[in-house]
């Protein structure tokens, strides 16, 4: 916001005093706050407060059992009703910051004697920290650039898509907090890196661990601030503050981020963090040369610097060589190189790279989660590359990271948004500078002479109000145009920013808002049917089956099972155990039979699977299957192969033409059970699958080893209950061995004896006889 | 570590000759132009070295069970000279350059 020139009446001094500027960014920041709030309430209003998709129910289920239990016993928790019979020790594999962030609100709240339930908590977490959120981009942008930019970019966070995606209410995931960790820490790491105090390093150091409990992310700001650190070193920009901020920051970040059980000793073990470990000896190494060098002239200094140079380096390079060779340190784990080497989980992870998040991201997507400022984006990276500072080279690093990162897989585009909003927002501030200054500038001369000066030292961006931010663009020339096209540019971004807050609110409302536990349809006059299945299977399974029924389904719906039904599962989105999982898709893929066997090994009562074809619903298991397959092949690959589940042709195939292992394999069989006898309206055959479109091939079979439990309302949830064990095996055909009637001699005397009755009347046989019987 | 480095000091020719005399040159530079208490803060920097040499050194000797009392120890050695350094840098600035260092959130010539 460009400020008035050098004026002397009662406006100028109001202005100058600040007041003004602090009531309107204090009244804009709540109003970003309001905005973020309620754009991430369409769920809630259309259909109720409920936790949505999968994982959440997962963080609401331990946040529950942390709010009853205590938070010690929330550490030390090991759950046997998840993966049965292996279990799984929540404590050490969860990342407890979302958990304790509701608790501690919770726990407040109860103080305070208002009493809000837990799950209302839960569920409006992530958009009370989307406000949060805005606010701590508005303080990073500031330090980056100014105020004014800071407004923009704080409005422009609260709104985005890719953002709302991971942070509606309802979806009570790990981003929702993560996202404000990570932009808090960074705006710290710029204020140390710009004051070098120690101050504030030891509070980025704090706001890191926070971060650490919060995201399984924490590798990036491990890695990006090292990176900038280093990217300092090569372009000559050493300092003091530097040195300090870096130093203070890694070895405090360090000791407090081992703190975290999940994250235990990988800070000095795994590859992914010696980056920051390798930087860490690098810049005390310089510090210590620097420290000589001041002492030394320069010839002396260039021998010693040498030898000193390459001895240490080599020592270092050694070092962690050899440390990776001998096993002591981890290479990059597979959830981390598959960003780099993108074929690589297809080939050996099939369960990485069966995730729809992990997939590459569309050109679409970028522009249907950012919008215009995905277009003025580049304009941001160019105006911090020309007026390049310390701070600035790290927004730069950021913004070239993220956009590799965003390009590889679909999640992280929430890494990218932060930066895609700040540098937007410069470009926009920037842009509305030139064009709203309407009076001729008088300095112009005093500009282009302070140019040289102010690459130099650029500390005066954070003060709003000096005029010397448009010291590049030739004055002359700009004032040339005019008011006329100064104010058709300024109505022309206007608009689009409006559009740009449209299209964000349509986007919301249409694509990120929906719950996934329940569906809505429309029907042609408008109103709405909901279609809630799925509640209605995992409640019946809470209220019908016994306590300690074990549940087998997908890995998909582990979490809701266990969250809404509250019985025991095998498989859940968890996924840390790939035999296991293997197992469970082994037995969806075979025939009846042999997964009877599978099931019996693994103690299953009842089968739940997810079948779309009466609705039309394409997220069900046969269109999972040949994950299942692959994912089963890898660990069996003798018994389950995927080329049997395809046509001859190569088609994947359910009506009469599929393949016969396709067909007569436990999940068909799940899935089609009594499909055939249904006609869904009178012009499509019986058993006709909307979802594939076809009529299925194998239609009137029995099933022999499960019997049906449930099947709810619109077909979607099947639940079957795996029998007993026959007292008898039957078989099919009998073979009655052939037999020869021997007349049996008694061995106890050589003849045969008769013996007598008394009284006994004689009886000829064929006669009748007379008298009494 | 702003300090304008001597001059005058010919280069020799062997090399192991030239690295002994920039050595002895860098201690008695050292002894001679550096303030009393940023002596006192080197010697604690010595000292907190040696016990984290001796750590490492006993832990690679004897082996790293129990390793979390390895590690505590060891980081707060490395925590505790880092801090000092950062110390030492900000007071061997404030003694020479007449720069003053802002120790509160707004810094205006830092």
């Amino acid at each position: 916001m460009a400020d008035a020139g050098v004026k002397n009446d009662i406006r100028s001094n109001m202005w100058r005093t600040g007041a003004w500027q602090s009531l309107l960014t204090f009244f804009i920041l709540s109003l970003a706050w309001l905005v973020g709030f309620s754009s991430r309430l369409f769920a809630v209003i259309r259909f109720e407060s409920i936790i949505h998709e999968f994982d959440p129910w997962f963080n609401y289920r331990s946040t529950h059992y942390m709010v009853e239990h205590g938070f010690y016993n929330f550490l030390n928790w090991f759950d046997d009703t998840a993966w049965y019979p292996l279990g799984r020790i929540v404590g050490g594999t969860v990342y407890p910051g979302l958990m304790v962030t509701s608790g501690t609100i919770h726990w407040i709240l109860h103080m305070l004697h208002i009493p809000v339930h837990i799950r209302d908590i839960c569920v409006f977490l992530a958009p009370i920290f989307s406000g949060m959120t805005a606010i701590a981009v508005y303080f990073f942008t500031k330090e980056i650039w100014s105020a004014g930019a800071g407004l923009f970019a704080a409005c422009f966070i609260a709104i985005v898509p890719g953002y709302i995606s991971r942070s509606v209410a309802g979806s009570y995931d790990n981003e929702g907090i993560a996202i404000f960790a990570l932009m808090f820490t960074y705006y710290l790491w710029i204020k140390s890196v710009k004051t070098g105090s120690m101050f504030w390093a030891i509070f980025t150091a704090l706001s890191y661990f926070y971060m650490v409990s919060a995201w399984g992310g924490y590798v990036f700001i491990i890695n990006l601030i090292p990176l900038h650190v280093f990217v300092l070193l090569l372009m000559g920009r050493y300092s003091k503050r530097v040195y300090i901020a870096y130093s203070t920051f890694f070895i405090t970040g360090l000791i407090l981020s081992m703190q975290i059980p999940f994250v235990g000793f990988q800070p000095i073990k795994t590859s992914e963090h010696m980056a920051s470990a390798g930087v860490f000896a690098l810049i005390n190494a310089y510090a210590v040369i620097k420290y000589v060098q001041s002492f030394l002239t320069k010839a002396e200094f260039k021998f010693f610097f040498i030898s000193a140079v390459g001895g240490a380096a080599s020592i270092i390079f050694c070092t962690v060589v050899g440390l990776t060779w001998a096993g002591v340190i981890h290479p990059w784990s597979g959830r981390f190189y598959s960003l780099w080497d993108t074929g690589y989980a297809k080939i050996h992870i099939p369960i990485i790279a069966s995730v729809s998040e992990h997939q590459p991201t569309t050109w679409v997507s970028f522009f249907f989660d950012l919008h215009i400022l995905v277009c003025a984006f580049p304009a941001g990276v160019w105006y911090c590359v020309k007026h390049v500072n310390d701070e600035r080279v790290f927004v730069i690093l950021y913004a070239i990271f993220a956009s590799y990162f965003a390009g590889v897989m679909v999640r992280l585009m929430l890494t990218l948004t932060p930066v895609v909003c700040v540098l937007a927002a410069i470009a926009f501030s920037k842009t509305f500078e030139i064009y709203l200054k309407d009076d001729a500038p008088k300095s112009s001369g005093k500009e282009t002479s302070e140019e040289p000066a102010e690459s130099k030292n650029d500390r005066l961006y954070d003060k709003v109000g000096k005029t010397k931010k448009t010291k590049e663009e030739k004055p002359k020339d700009q004032d040339a145009m005019g008011m006329n096209i100064k104010t058709i540019v300024i109505i022309a971004l206007l608009m689009i920013l409006m559009l740009f807050a449209v299209h964000c609110t349509w986007v919301t409302s249409s694509a990120y808002s929906s719950p996934s536990i329940v569906l809505a349809s429309y029907n042609h006059d408008g109103s709405r049917t909901i279609l809630d299945d799925f509640r209605e299977a995992y409640y019946w399974l809470r209220q019908n089956t016994d306590d300690k029924a074990r549940i087998m389904s997908w890995w998909d719906y582990g979490y809701q099972i266990a969250g809404m039904g509250n019985r025991t599962t095998l498989v859940d989105n968890n996924t840390w155990n790939n035999s296991h999982i293997a197992l469970v898709g082994k037995a969806m893929s075979s025939n009846e039979t042999a997964a009877y066997d599978i099931m019996r090994q693994l103690d299953v009562n009842y089968v739940l699977v997810i079948f779309g074809g009466v609705i039309g619903y394409s997220g069900d298991d046969i269109n999972k299957f040949l994950w299942m397959v692959r994912i089963a092949e890898g660990e069996h690959p003798r018994d389950i192969k995927e080329a049997d589940y395809f046509t001859p042709q190569g088609e994947f195939r359910v009506d009469s033409a599929g393949s016969q292992t396709l067909l007569n394999c436990l999940m068909y069989k799940l899935s089609y059970y009594r499909f055939g006898e249904l006609q869904l309206d009178f012009r499509s055959p019986a058993g006709y699958d909307r979802t594939r479109g076809v009529e299925i091939g194998n239609k009137n079979f029995k099933l022999t080893h499960l019997e049906e439990a449930y099947t709810s309302e619109h077909w979607l949830v099947r639940i079957y209950k795996v029998k007993d064990l026959e007292n008898r095996e039957k078989v099919a055909k009998p073979t009655i061995p052939a037999q020869k009637w021997k007349k049996r001699t008694s061995k106890k005397t050589s003849r045969k004896r008769t013996g007598s009755i008394k009284n006994q009347p004689k009886i000829v046989k064929g006669k009748r006889k007379s008298g009494k019987k | 570590m702003s300090k304008r480095g001597d001059t005058s000091a010919a280069l020799k020719s062997a090399p192991s000759e030239n690295l002994v005399s920039v050595l002895k040159k860098f201690y008695d530079e050292y002894m001679t132009s550096t303030s009393k208490r940023l002596k006192i803060v080197d010697a604690y920097l010595v000292y907190i070295l040696f016990t984290g040499v001796i750590q490492f050194v006993y832990c690679a000797l004897v082996g790293t069970f129990p390793f979390n009392s390895f590690l505590s120890g060891f980081i707060s050695t490395v925590g505790s000279f880092v801090l000092a350094v950062c110390l030492r840098l900000q007071l061997s600035s404030i003694s020479s350059d007449r720069v003053v260092w802002c120790f509160h959130y707004r810094p205006r010539s830092c």
